[in-house]
């Protein structure tokens, strides 16, 4: 019931103060983490495999866990970083029972899934999405995780390390994997020619 | 320290930028989301105070505990849901029934894979199934009575997130959407209930749950004056209130702490009589049952 360890976080001295979680809409209380990070939140779930349909109550959960856990929270810390982490086991549970209810996720399904029939549907943008999220589906969790919270979140190494208790020297080497098969798969599904520069 | 290994490839570039640029919820979503959250935390802070206080006094542990299971959770509740009733729109269709079907998957939801090695989702904080949540408030159970992180030893200072909870709840009445509110007349049968002004209904609510709790964290702490003269205030502030079968039920209990027999005979007699199926029949039978 301790804070994850922050090996080679750098920076700040805790000069914040964890105010109460609803106190206002300040950075430091979980309302402001809210309105800041709510469509980060979003992201992140949705980017680490949870369904469409799923994403309104994973989020909720996860400002739950964030509510129960509020005195975890260290507000000298990225805010950002915290939601993330939570949103990342919130994922990784429904992860593993999604696996249970259905077999392979092929890339129609995906674009379905995660860009429902609208008119942005057809941009080149929403396209390029769909394909990211088919393309992320078929990493291996552990590297689709350092991927997704690094490349797409924004998170540094360090934070994905306490985000996901893992090793930084792991998490650069899944990452490094990770990288290599994006790429392939993409080219796979897409086609080398049709790789926009 | 290493640093971040460059992305230079193109390729990947290209098509991460469209993801980072993603759309995301719009504000109908987030708001209708933040205020099903309001409710929950208002449960979880329900929960929290009837841990708190049922564990200063190991006598009154049982039956203080079970009344706070029966009243706070419910008013707390009730507390949310005057703003979520009056402005959240219907839920859609696929909405709604997604969330009473994960009902039971949901209770699997991060809490137990990651338990050995996750701070975040141990046990006594693991979160409930959200449409149980939603649906009823639950009652605390022995694994869940793990001892909160501060304890309140005295009724006087709220527990932190009470405060923050009446604050946030101040705010949804401000940041409410602007639909007319519209009350439910069969929820409001009590006359003298029925006459307050709507404007003024959650925060009277408020007030009732404030004085109803600090009787309750009196009861906790074996203040069985203090939680009488909270009650009476109660009484006269709220003679019809919302909440005032909760009130009867502690009074009961509190005029057996306090040694008035029989008027504690008295009250439970009256109790039963005016509200004959009340969930908290059961408390306030046992608590008159030791006087006999």
């Amino acid at each position: 019931m301790t804070t994850t360890a922050r090996p080679d976080q750098p920076h700040e001295q805790p000069t914040a103060t964890r105010r109460e979680p609803l106190a206002d809409e300040s950075p430091a209380t979980l309302r402001g983490l809210y309105t800041a990070h709510m469509r980060d939140v979003w992201h992140t779930l949705r980017r680490l495999g949870v369904q469409h349909r799923d994403l309104e109550d994973a989020t909720h959960e996860v400002f739950l866990i964030a509510f129960r856990r509020w005195e975890t929270f260290e507000p000298d810390r990225s805010g950002r970083a915290w939601l993330v982490g939570i949103a990342w086991r919130v994922a990784a549970g429904e992860r593993r029972r999604s696996r249970n209810r259905m077999v392979n996720l092929g890339f129609e399904r995906e674009l379905g899934d995660h860009d429902a029939p609208d008119a942005e549907q057809l941009t080149e943008a929403a396209q390029d999405r769909a394909l990211v999220h088919a393309v992320l589906a078929t990493l291996p969790d552990d590297q689709r995780d350092v991927f997704v919270l690094h490349e797409l979140d924004g998170l540094s190494m360090p934070e994905v390390s306490a985000a996901v208790d893992a090793p930084l020297n792991t998490l650069y080497s899944r990452l490094r994997l990770a990288r290599k098969k994006f790429k392939s798969e993409v080219l796979r599904l897409r086609g080398p020619q049709e790789v926009r520069p | 320290m290493m640093s971040r290994p460059p992305v230079p490839d193109p390729v990947l570039e290209s098509l991460l930028r469209s993801e980072r640029d993603a759309p995301g919820p719009d504000v109908a979503t987030q708001d209708r989301l933040w205020e099903r959250l309001q409710t929950n935390f208002a449960r979880i802070e329900g929960e929290a105070l009837a841990e708190a206080t049922a564990r200063p006094a190991a006598q009154a542990t049982t039956l203080v505990a079970n009344l706070s299971a029966w009243i706070i959770g419910p008013i707390a509740l009730g507390v949310a849901l005057v703003g979520t009733i009056a402005h959240a729109p219907a839920p859609t269709g696929p909405a709604a029934s997604t969330t009473v079907a994960r009902a039971n998957e949901a209770s699997a939801f991060a809490a137990p894979t990651h338990a050995a090695d996750a701070p975040i989702a141990a046990s006594a904080d693991a979160p409930q199934p959200l449409a149980a949540m939603r649906a009823a408030p639950t009652r605390p159970t022995a694994a869940e009575s793990v001892a909160p992180p501060v304890a309140h030893p005295q009724p006087a200072p709220p527990p932190a997130r009470a405060q923050a909870l009446r604050s946030s709840a101040a705010e949804a009445g401000h940041a409410a959407r602007p639909t007319p509110r519209r009350r439910r007349p069969a929820t409001r049968s009590r006359s003298a209930a029925a006459a307050e002004p709507a404007a003024s209904e959650t925060g009277g609510l408020r007030e009732e749950l404030q004085l109803v709790r600090a009787a309750r964290a009196a009861l906790g702490n074996n203040q069985a004056d203090n939680a009488l003269a909270t009650l009476r205030a109660h009484a006269d502030r709220f003679p019809a209130g919302q909440l005032r079968e909760e009130r009867d039920a502690l009074r009961v209990v509190a005029l057996v702490r306090h040694g008035d027999g029989a008027l504690a005979q008295s009250a439970a007699r009256a109790f039963l009589r005016r509200y004959p199926h009340s969930m908290q029949t059961g408390i306030v039978t046992a608590a008159v049952r030791g006087l006999r």
